[in-house]
């Protein structure tokens, strides 16, 4: 169960061979929807991740505040129920200050991607179909991996001049939610988000 | 008897069958004569021990023997493992590869999770067990902030079946701390450089002294390309060691078989004149290597990478012979000190026959005292030396008479007349002015006083500061890389091994929380015993189950009360249930699998490894209880090699006695004392200048002293058979002394600290016996 959630994270980026340039729709659409996004050094916001378990009656939600820093990472801090705060950059994923586990990079990176649409890093993991128009865009990836697909099925993605809603569902039956609320682009990196984000 | 005209026919037969016997043994064995072993390691004894101890000593061995360990060092995770994706490629294409990177163990994945499912209730980690016995609430606490974080889908996905993720915790705390696996490719990281780890398995079948040329100019290619892309690569493991070894003897061979080869080409066109004297030396030189090579490749199988490096200086001792015959062919020179007349008829050579058939016994005497020693390596240099000698000797004996037929020798030549005042002018000295003698022996008793000894074996690894270096930082980077030290623990019973096993698990906890080790890999760490496993399922009644804990716990997250039931339900019907180590043995990863040594008639065993060994005296000085050995190899063998310097020393006393009483009965004793002194002062001589010059005294210069004993005797015996002083011995002994100390003169300027020493010590030894012969002649004159 671990080895399957973590290869599913690591494999999203550490560059799976095979895959083809088959799919220009696929980049076209990426890019169509990419283009529709703010571009900002530092997005700032709330969210609410629900869990759905299938052995669970209710879903497991908690709530909390994201910092998103395009060029290192992300500040995720939960506040409700059980307050944490993870660090994803380059040199990895840490929980309250412990030292970076280089074994959830992936992680860091996937949300990263997730977050920026970036079309290199998606197109390469992904098939992607779905609806760039209208008010809300939405795209849905699929896996193009065997090995994912044992993991996840699809992950869909909404948005608009930024993504407001993840729903991963898991080819086992759960799945997770993840709504972002009250998206800003200021204020800058605080001194300790810098030290925290980017090691200075 | 008339060895040199009567018998001349019968020798030249005696010699071709040898030959062609010789010829026609190579011939069979084809290229298996051809092979050299080049594990240095492979010249030590074994240490005595038993069977149990044996077999881990092989399994621990098979190990390491073949693999190399690599880092990758980069600044991020995925850059490190990239780059390590590339090497691991670029070591599949050369071919030397028996497999590169992890095995594919990935499909124990499942295996394992399955297999131990069932007894997830008897197994938990350290860190829960110590959780669980303090504060279970905390516990509790810690299960829901963990699956409410973003990193919640790890539990998650394993909720139902493992809902405070215990079972998780056992099998995380299976993996080695600090490191994680990209895609199969283990990482690590240390500040704030990333690691990629890359291990590579040599493919055994094929693996000859040319493949290990490759492989080193693979792994510099490597590094090269690496630091080009401002990577660094770090190499560590035994087969470099062994490839830049035997790299480095290569080239010692040819610095020392050239070098003694242009000297005794040089030596012998100034004394002879004619290119004869100088062609016929070089085919009994050749004759002698091709003998020792063929006979004793015939005997070990292989030879050995140092085998090769001191024959390459038998050529120094086997040139002797003709020497002598040469010599003795030369026209004689008055002798004013003496005023004896050598002479060249008949009788001279006959007598240089005489004189070379007893040295070569004594020479044989000498390199069977090495061969009695227990030190595989040394043997085959003594039959080496010994058979090339006696191939020498044969070919001089047998054809030099027909062959030397019609050499026009020069009547006189310029080195015949140094070479005889000199050596008479230095008796002369020392016997005219007593405190000359006097000071020089209160010299050499001070610095017999000043010599120590040293007997770690690690002298015979030669010091490559690179690879060192790299060794040194990855051992910084890994201090769970296993160290050459382990426990081997066995027991009547299964049972019986794995309590004491656990017991010395307990007793190395303290150790580390001493500081003196780093860590170890042992079974019980991971295996719980019978008792461990109830106390352990004992444990989650007390502190989660029977208290509703873990209900309150179950319906707070939202589980249904049927789910609820069904975990208490599977937890109340696994009370009774006992993993066993075959169940377990066969799904973990093989670092553990390696730990067991399996049961038979005698027993069962297991392996406890040691990681970062930092106090070895503590470790040294453990009580240890029965049926539990360590094994450190290096302190054992050096222990070994302390005991039998010992023995060596005596050996070299004996040889002295033995000698004597065998010249006694062939010359007299005064003659045989005259001989004897020379070596016996050669060897106090030496011990001397070796303690002033701070150096101490190894096992293997006490083998060195073994072979001054003989080639002083050979002195001795030439410069007492010759009659005194003639001076045509002189020559022979100055030129055979010349050869000698060129040929052991360049062993001394080799990297590996043995075969300095070695060399070193016989510089030294036949230089004080060369000085010292003529006074040996003296002295029986008198």
């Amino acid at each position: 169960m671990i080895r399957r959630a973590c290869i599913f994270l690591l494999c999203c980026f550490q560059g799976a061979a095979g895959w083809a340039v088959d799919n220009d729709k696929s980049a076209l659409l990426l890019q169509a929807v990419s283009d529709r996004l703010a571009v900002a050094e530092v997005t700032r916001g709330k969210f609410i991740q629900l869990r759905h378990l299938k052995v669970l009656s209710r879903p497991l939600i908690s709530r909390g505040n994201f910092v998103f820093h395009r060029q290192s990472g992300v500040r995720w801090a939960v506040i409700e129920p059980f307050p944490s705060v993870m660090i994803a950059n380059a040199s990895g994923v840490s929980w309250q200050g412990e030292q970076a586990q280089p074994l959830t990079a992936g992680f860091g990176q996937l949300l990263r991607a997730l977050l920026t649409l970036d079309v290199e890093q998606l197109q390469r993991n992904f098939e992607i179909s779905g609806d760039p128009d209208g008010d809300e865009w939405r795209l849905v990836l699929t896996p193009r991996n065997q090995q994912w697909k044992k993991a996840i099925a699809e992950i869909q993605l909404r948005g608009s001049e930024y993504v407001s809603r993840v729903d991963v569902q898991e080819a086992k039956g759960d799945s997770v939610r993840v709504q972002f609320t009250e998206i800003r682009f200021q204020p800058l990196l605080s001194a300790q988000e810098r030290r925290e984000l980017l090691g200075e | 008897m008339n060895l040199v005209v009567a018998g001349a026919k019968r020798w030249v037969i005696l010699w071709l069958l040898v030959v062609a016997v010789t010829g026609l043994v190579v011939i069979l064995r084809g290229a298996d004569a051809l092979r050299v072993e080049t594990n240095l390691m492979a010249l030590l004894p074994g240490v005595d021990s038993n069977a149990r101890v044996e077999q881990a000593k092989r399994v621990v061995a098979s190990g390491v023997e073949q693999r190399l360990l690599m880092l990758v060092a980069a600044d991020t995770p995925a850059r490190a493992a990239d780059a390590a994706r590339e090497l691991n490629q670029d070591l599949e294409r050369s071919g030397l590869f028996r497999q590169v990177g992890l095995a594919p163990n990935d499909q124990s994945g499942p295996d394992l999770y399955q297999t131990l499912l069932p007894y997830r209730y008897q197994l938990l980690s350290n860190r829960s067990r110590q959780s669980l016995k303090t504060d279970p609430q905390l516990l509790v606490k810690e299960g829901l902030r963990a699956l409410y974080s973003p990193a919640g889908f790890i539990r998650a996905t394993s909720l139902e079946r493992d809902p405070l993720y215990l079972f998780g915790g056992y099998l995380e705390q299976m993996a080695p701390a600090g490191t994680s696996v990209d895609q199969g490719i283990p990482l690590l990281v240390d500040g704030a450089t990333h690691y990629a780890v890359i291990t590579a398995e040599l493919d055994r079948a094929a693996f000859d002294l040319d493949q290990q040329a490759l492989l080193l100019t693979l792994i510099r290619k490597l590094e090269g390309e690496q630091v080009a892309v401002n990577r660094q690569l770090y190499v560590a493991g035994l087969p470099l060691y062994a490839a830049s070894g035997a790299e480095r003897a290569e080239r010692e061979i040819r610095v020392v078989g050239l070098g003694s080869c242009l000297g005794i080409i040089l030596l012998l066109v100034l004394s002879f004149g004619s290119p004869r004297p100088l062609l016929l030396a070089l085919f009994a030189v050749a004759t002698g290597v091709f003998g020792a090579w063929s006979i004793s490749s015939l005997i070990f199988g292989q030879l050995h990478i140092l085998t090769l490096v001191f024959g390459a200086s038998l050529v120094g001792v086997a040139v002797d012979y003709c020497l002598h015959y040469f010599c003795a062919c030369l026209p004689p020179a008055e002798n004013k000190l003496t005023g004896t007349n050598g002479n060249n008829g008949e009788g001279t050579l006959q007598s240089v026959v005489r004189s070379m058939t007893l040295a070569l016994i004594t020479s044989v005497a000498a390199y069977m005292c090495l061969s009695a020693t227990p030190f595989p390596g040394l043997r085959q240099i003594a039959v080496f030396s010994a058979t090339g000698l006696v191939f020498a000797w044969l070919t001089v004996v047998a054809l030099f008479p027909l062959l030397s037929r019609g050499i026009s020798w020069p009547s006189r030549t310029a080195l015949l007349n140094v070479a005889s005042s000199i050596a008479n002018r230095w008796a002369d000295w020392l016997i005219r002015y007593r405190w000359l003698s006097a000071t020089c022996l209160l010299a050499i008793i001070a610095g017999i006083g000043a010599l120590h000894s040293e007997d770690d074996v690690r002298q015979l690894q030669a010091p490559d500061r690179v690879l060192q270096e790299q060794d040194r930082h990855i051992k910084a980077v890994m201090p769970e890389a296993m160290d050459s030290r382990f426990f081997v623990v066995s027991g009547a019973t299964l049972t019986e091994t794995l309590q004491r096993e656990a017991y010395l698990t307990a007793t190395l906890d303290r150790l580390a929380t001493a500081g003196a080790i780093n860590g170890y890999q042992s079974l019980s760490q991971y295996f719980p015993t019978a008792t461990q496993q109830k106390s352990d399922y004992q444990l989650l009644e007390d502190a989660l189950y029977s208290n509703n804990q873990m209900r309150s716990y179950l319906q707070a997250l939202g589980f249904s009360d049927d789910a609820i039931d069904q975990e208490y339900r599977e937890f109340a019907q696994a009370k009774d249930r006992q993993l066993t180590l075959t169940e377990w043995l066969p799904v973990v990863d093989e670092r553990w699998r390696s730990l067991w040594l399996g049961c038979d008639a005698s027993g069962c065993g297991a392996i406890v490894r040691l990681a970062g060994v930092q106090d070895t005296g503590q470790l040294n000085a453990l009580k240890l209880p029965g049926g539990v050995y360590l094994v450190d190899t290096v302190y054992q063998t050096s222990a070994l090699m302390a005991e039998y310097r010992g023995r060596a020393t005596a050996l070299l006393v004996l040889g002295m006695i033995v000698a004597l009483l065998l010249l006694s009965w062939r010359r007299g004793w005064r003659a045989a004392l005259a001989i004897i002194l020379v070596p016996a002062t050669a060897i106090a001589v030496t011990l001397g200048v070796l303690g002033w010059l701070g150096e101490s005294l190894s096992l293997f210069r006490v083998f060195a002293l073994l072979l001054v004993l003989g080639i002083g005797a050979d002195f001795g015996i030439f410069a007492v058979q010759q009659r005194g002083l003639a001076s045509h011995t002189a020559l022979a002994i100055a030129l055979s002394a010349a050869t000698t100390l060129l040929a052991f003169g360049l062993l001394s300027l080799s990297d590996t600290d043995v075969v300095r020493s070695f060399g070193q010590t016989l510089l030294i030894g036949i230089a004080s016996a060369f000085v010292l012969a003529p006074m040996a002649g003296r002295i029986k004159n008198r």
